[in-house]
C-alpha cells in the first residue's frame, strides 16, 4: 500500500467492458506500461507512472497501443491524483491535467462528478454549490461538521488533493496445466478423462498456492489446427476438485467439435485467497459447491446463465428492475445480511404483477376515466399515475398508468400513451 | 478415562470426515433443522394445510388470473429465501419489485429463463437434483405424466417444495400432486388435497 505523492502522474483507464475475464487480460497487458496498476473494479484502473520515461502524452499513446488488440472502447486521462485523473477521463478522452493546475482544472466542473448521494447533493444545490470550485471555496471545518465525514473527502477532491490510497495489483500467479501430443480425443468419455487429469493438477497447484479459482479457461487444440477457447465462470470461487470437475463437465456436455481434439490447456483465473466456506452452523444453509455446479448445469440446459434480479428507483415499470448473472458468496452474503437486513414480510399477501407482452387494447372512457376494457366493464380503478421523462432519458416515455379491476374480478395494469391504450400486465 | 473415550472414537482419515465430525460436534449450537412444513404465513391457508406446505412435495396452485396464485407463491419464496435459496422458472413475465414487496430476498432467488416445456422440465430436474433450493416455482407446462412423476420423485428426494402454478391441473399433474390448492377470486382458497 502506498500513498501517491502530488507531483507524479497517474493514468486513469476507463474501459467499456463488464467482462471480468477480458478485463483480467487487459490488466496483464497494462503491466507493459507500468509495473504499478491499481485494479479498482472491472473497467477502471489507475497506473502509477512515477519514474517511467516519457511524458503523459506518450504514456497515453502507449496505453492505447497495448489495449488496442482487445477491441474494447478505452478512455484514458492523466492527473496528479486519482480523482483528477478520473475527472480528466470523464471530461474528454485523452485529457491531461498538469501537476499544480488541478484546482483550476476542476473548478468549473459540476459536483456530480463526486458521486455524492442524492440528499446531500440536493442540499448543496440549494446552497448554490453546483461546481467543484464553489465546493472548494467552502471553509473546510464548517463544511465537514455540517455534512459529515464524507464531506472531508469531497472537499479534498474538489481542491485537487485526493488522498485515496493507490493499491497496486499483486503479481498474477499463473496456475495452469496442459496435455499435448498424447493422442487424439474423439469421444466424450476420453475428453472427460483428459480433463480430469489436467484438473487434478490445477487443483493441486491451487491448494499449494492457497488460492481459489473464480473461473477456468479451457483451451482446446483441434486436429485441424484451430483452437477453441471456453470460459467457465464459477458462481462461487473454489479449489475443490469435484466441484470444478462437475462444473466443467456440465459446461462441456452436449458440445460438439468438427474434428478430434489433440491438446488441451486448463488455466485457473480470477484467483482469490484460499479457504472454502462450508455450512457448519446452519443445518439447511446453502452449500456454495452445489450452487456452483447447479448454475453450470442450468446454463448448459437453458443456454444462458441463471440470473438474479436487482431493483432500482425509476419511473417506468420496466426500468425498476434489471437482471445480472447469479453469483453466490456466502461470506459476503452474511456480511450483507448484517448490514442490510432481509426485507420484512408483509402481514397480508402482496398482489404480484405479471408482465405481459405489451399490446394495444380498446378502452372506452366515461368522464375521462376507463369504463370498459375490451368488452369488460371496469368495476373500479386506481390512477392515473403520470410517467413523464424528458431530456434525461434516452427514449423518453410519457404515459398515464391505471390499475383496473374488471367485472370478472381480473386486476390489470393498463396505460394510455398518446391516443392509444395498452395492456401492460395482470395481477395474480 | 478421557484417553479411553478418545481412543474409542473412529480415526479421521480425510478432510471430509474431519468436517463432518466437526459439524456433528457443533450441531447442538447450530440452527435448528428446517421444519418439515413451509408456512405460507397466511393463517387460514396454513391451518387448512395442517401447518403449511410439506417440503419434498409437488404442490399445485390452481386458479384463474388474478386469483392470487402468485401472491401465495411469493410468500413461500419469501420464507424460503430467509435461510436457503428459491428458484423461479421464468417465462419472461416476472416483475421483481413486487417480489421484494412480498419479502423475497432477491439475492437468494435464482431466476432461470425457461420458455419451452422441454427446458422447463430439464431446468426443474437440475434444480431439484441439486438440493440447493428450498422452493422451486414454475408455471405449468404441457409435460408428459412420466416427467411429472420424475419431478415429484426428485422433489421428495431433495426435500424441496415444487410449486406448479396452473389454471386447472391436467389429470397427469393431479395424479402426482401431494397438495392441491385452488384459488378463487374474491372467495379465498380451497385445499383440494
Amino acid at each position: 500500500m502506498l500513498a501517491v505523492a502530488r507531483t507524479p502522474m497517474l493514468l486513469c483507464v476507463l474501459a467499456d467492458t463488464g467482462d471480468a475475464i477480458l478485463w483480467e487480460r487487459m490488466l496483464d497487458a497494462l503491466d507493459a506500461v507500468s509495473p504499478l496498476v491499481d485494479d479498482v473494479r472491472v473497467g477502471l484502473a489507475y497506473l502509477d507512472m512515477r519514474g517511467m520515461p516519457g511524458d503523459a502524452r506518450r504514456w497515453i499513446a502507449r496505453t492505447r497501443e497495448v489495449l488496442m488488440p482487445y477491441g474494447v472502447g478505452v478512455r484514458i486521462g492523466a492527473g496528479a491524483d486519482k480523482f483528477t485523473a478520473y475527472t480528466a477521463v470523464r471530461v474528454r478522452d485523452g485529457t491531461i491535467c498538469a501537476a499544480g493546475g488541478e484546482r483550476d482544472f476542476l473548478a468549473p466542473l459540476p459536483i456530480d462528478l463526486l458521486e455524492i448521494e442524492e440528499r446531500p447533493r440536493e442540499r448543496l444545490r440549494l446552497l448554490g454549490v453546483t461546481t467543484l470550485g464553489a465546493l472548494a471555496r467552502l471553509p473546510h471545518g464548517a463544511f465537514v461538521r455540517r455534512f459529515g465525514r464524507d464531506a472531508a473527502r469531497w472537499h479534498a477532491c474538489a481542491c485537487g488533493e485526493d488522498r485515496s490510497v493507490f493499491l497496486p495489483r499483486a503479481h498474477a500467479v499463473a496456475i495452469e496445466a496442459s496435455t499435448f501430443g498424447e493422442g487424439r480425443v474423439e469421444e466424450e468419455a476420453q475428453l472427460f478423462f483428459a480433463l480430469r487429469v489436467v484438473l487434478a493438477r490445477v487443483c493441486a497447484d491451487l491448494e499449494r498456492c492457497g488460492k481459489r479459482a473464480g473461473a477456468l479457461e479451457l483451451l482446446l487444440e483441434l486436429e485441424d489446427g484451430t483452437n477453441r477457447r471456453i470460459e467457465i465462470a464459477l458462481a462461487s470461487p473454489s479449489a475443490h476438485e469435484k466441484t470444478l470437475g462437475d462444473v466443467v463437465r456440465a459446461k462441456m456436455t452436449g458440445g460438439t467439435f468438427p474434428c478430434a481434439i489433440v491438446g488441451l490447456r486448463l488455466r485457473a483465473v480470477r484467483l482469490e485467497e484460499g479457504g472454502e466456506t462450508l455450512p457448519i452452523f446452519a443445518a439447511d444453509d446453502v452449500d456454495p459447491r452445489s450452487v456452483a455446479v447447479t448454475l453450470a448445469r442450468l446454463e448448459a440446459v437453458t443456454g444462458e446463465p441463471p440470473r438474479r434480479a436487482r431493483t432500482h428507483a425509476a419511473h417506468a415499470l420496466e426500468r425498476r428492475f434489471s437482471y445480472e448473472s447469479f453469483s453466490f458468496h456466502p461470506e459476503r452474503g452474511r456480511k450483507a445480511a448484517v448490514e442490510r437486513p432481509m426485507p420484512a414480510m408483509p402481514e397480508t399477501p402482496v398482489p404480484q404483477l405479471r408482465l405481459l407482452a405489451v399490446h394495444e387494447i380498446e378502452v372506452r372512457l366515461r368522464g375521462g376515466a376507463p369504463a370498459f376494457v375490451g368488452d369488460r366493464a371496469v368495476r373500479s380503478y386506481a390512477g392515473p399515475w403520470r410517467i413523464e421523462e424528458a431530456w434525461f432519458a434516452d427514449t423518453p416515455i410519457a404515459r398515464d398508468e391505471y390499475d383496473v379491476l374488471l367485472d370478472d374480478d381480473t386486476l390489470v395494469r393498463i396505460y394510455r400513451q398518446g391516443r392509444h391504450w395498452y395492456l401492460r400486465g395482470a395481477y395474480d | 478415562m478421557a484417553l479411553a473415550a478418545a481412543l474409542s472414537q473412529p480415526l479421521i482419515t480425510s478432510k471430509r470426515e474431519a468436517f463432518e465430525a466437526l459439524r456433528e460436534r457443533l450441531r447442538p449450537t447450530a440452527m435448528p433443522p428446517a421444519a418439515p412444513l413451509l408456512s405460507s404465513a397466511i393463517p387460514g391457508l396454513d391451518r387448512a394445510l395442517g401447518g403449511g406446505f410439506p417440503r419434498g412435495t409437488l404442490a399445485t396452485l390452481e386458479g384463474a388470473q388474478s386469483s392470487g396464485r402468485w401472491s401465495i407463491a411469493a410468500r413461500l419464496l419469501a420464507q424460503a429465501t430467509r435461510r436457503s435459496l428459491g428458484a423461479v422458472l421464468d417465462a419472461g413475465d416476472l416483475y421483481p419489485p413486487d417480489l421484494v414487496a412480498a419479502g423475497v430476498a432477491l439475492e437468494r432467488l435464482l431466476i432461470v429463463s425457461a420458455a419451452t416445456p422441454l427446458v422447463v422440465a430439464r431446468a426443474a430436474d437440475v434444480l431439484l437434483r441439486s438440493r440447493a433450493c428450498a422452493v422451486v416455482v414454475l408455471a405449468a407446462s404441457p409435460l408428459r405424466a412420466a416427467i411429472w412423476r420424475r419431478l415429484a420423485g426428485l422433489a421428495r428426494k431433495s426435500g424441496a417444495l415444487l410449486l406448479v402454478i396452473v389454471t386447472q391441473s391436467p389429470p397427469e399433474l393431479r395424479a402426482v400432486a401431494g397438495v392441491r390448492v385452488r384459488c378463487e377470486r374474491n372467495r379465498g382458497v380451497v385445499c383440494l388435497r
